[in-house]
């Protein structure tokens, strides 16, 4: 029994998922905008139409921070943190001049499978053909690719696309959802009829 | 040359890099949504200021319960995953075993163990924090009635012929 949980513990594609800052917000999102709602309904010291609008209310903000995390966080914060770690470790040999975020998360990738099965991977065309760790290497990466059991894995890369990710959460979850949930909720509360134009909503606890 | 900023700045990315758990991510999240999402709530003058004040307070607690839960159950992960690892001869593989199941443990907690606690907590510690509102309390008097002045006939009563004129005589038409 035991054996069984550790092997789906570590199964490795699940072990990748885990490890990846997007896909933990996103299971954790789709968690929260599921589960508050539940749970609100389930406050019995609220009124049951208080409970339907709160709830209706958290699911909408879930959604919606779900949204912004997943447009804003790959096309900005991970691509401009990426750019900003490489200008601050300039030089670096732990993180080379990739060309952008994307090119590194598809090395990664290669560097993670079987030697066998890297020869021919249509990821290998994305990377590109001149570059190196540094120019005392003889070998581009692409070569230590194909030459290598085991390449070299950059944790610093990772480290900057994860830290990236980490402010894009604050900045995109915590700041611009709670600005724009602002101005986007109430008509959307409105248009479910759920709010009336210019009168506001009251909560009702119940004594 | 490497600046002290340079250096604490590598050395971060390489332990985010090396291990990365789900941990941190949702603890980002309670700490920024525990300030932030308050904040903008009592900001927000389309709602009714009783109720944004439960609004905040409830997203404050939900921030605070999320941060502390986080962190408990993150410590039952340690010790769940090295029994597991020790007992399937996975030790080498801990720190994988560990990111996995701090991903169970922390969507779990999202899902049934925060809303739980906040569930039980909102209404008391609400009425323990917040200051209740003080309602005058109305006397218990009938309502003023407003006097209306009564026409003075001089010693006879209304005079009847006012009140039936529309019901009394011969009618034309015979309708």
């Amino acid at each position: 029994m035991i054996d069984k949980v550790a092997n789906v513990l570590l199964n490795p594609k699940f072990v990748n998922f885990a490890n990846n800052t997007t896909y933990t917000v996103t299971t954790e999102s789709l968690f929260k905008a599921t589960g508050r709602p539940v749970a609100i309904m389930m406050d019995n010291n609220v009124d049951e139409k208080t409970r339907k609008y709160a709830a209706t209310k958290e699911g909408l903000y879930q959604l919606l921070c779900l949204g912004i995390y997943l447009t804003m966080i790959p096309f900005i914060f991970q691509k401009y943190g990426f750019k900003l770690a490489q200008k601050i470790l300039k030089g670096d040999k732990d993180l080379p001049a990739f060309k952008n975020a994307a090119e590194y998360l598809n090395y990664a990738k290669l560097a993670k499978m079987e030697k066998k099965d890297r020869q021919g991977h249509k990821l290998l065309s994305k990377i590109s053909d001149t570059l190196k760790i540094s120019k005392e290497d003889k070998l581009t990466l692409k070569e230590h690719l194909l030459k290598d059991d085991k390449p070299p894995a950059f944790p610093a890369a990772k480290g900057a696309i994860e830290l990236s990710n980490l402010t894009g959460t604050v900045i995109g979850l915590a700041w611009i959802a709670s600005e724009l949930s602002n101005h986007i909720l109430h008509p959307l509360m409105r248009g479910l009829r759920f709010e009336e134009k210019k009168k506001s909503n009251t909560i009702n606890i119940k004594g | 040359m490497t600046t002290p900023f340079q250096k604490q700045f590598k050395n971060l990315c390489m332990n985010l890099g090396k291990n990365n758990k789900a941990l941190y991510g949702a603890l980002t999240i309670a700490v920024s949504k525990g300030i932030l999402r308050p904040t903008f709530t009592m900001m927000d003058k389309k709602q009714e200021k009783d109720s944004r004040k439960y609004t905040a307070f409830r997203e404050g607690l939900t921030g605070a319960v999320a941060f502390g839960s986080y962190l408990i159950t993150d410590a039952g992960v340690e010790k769940l995953a090295k029994h597991i690892a020790e007992k399937s001869n996975h030790l080498k593989e801990l720190p994988k075993m560990k990111s996995t199941l701090s991903l169970i443990t922390v969507s779990l907690t999202a899902l049934f163990v925060i809303p739980a606690i906040c569930n039980a907590a909102t209404k008391p510690l609400m009425n323990a924090l917040l200051p209740k509102k003080e309602t005058k309390r109305i006397p218990q008097q009938p309502l003023p009635r407003k006097e209306i002045a009564q026409p003075n006939f001089q010693g006879y009563s209304t005079p009847y012929h006012f009140k039936n004129f529309y019901n009394s005589g011969m009618k034309i038409g015979g309708v």
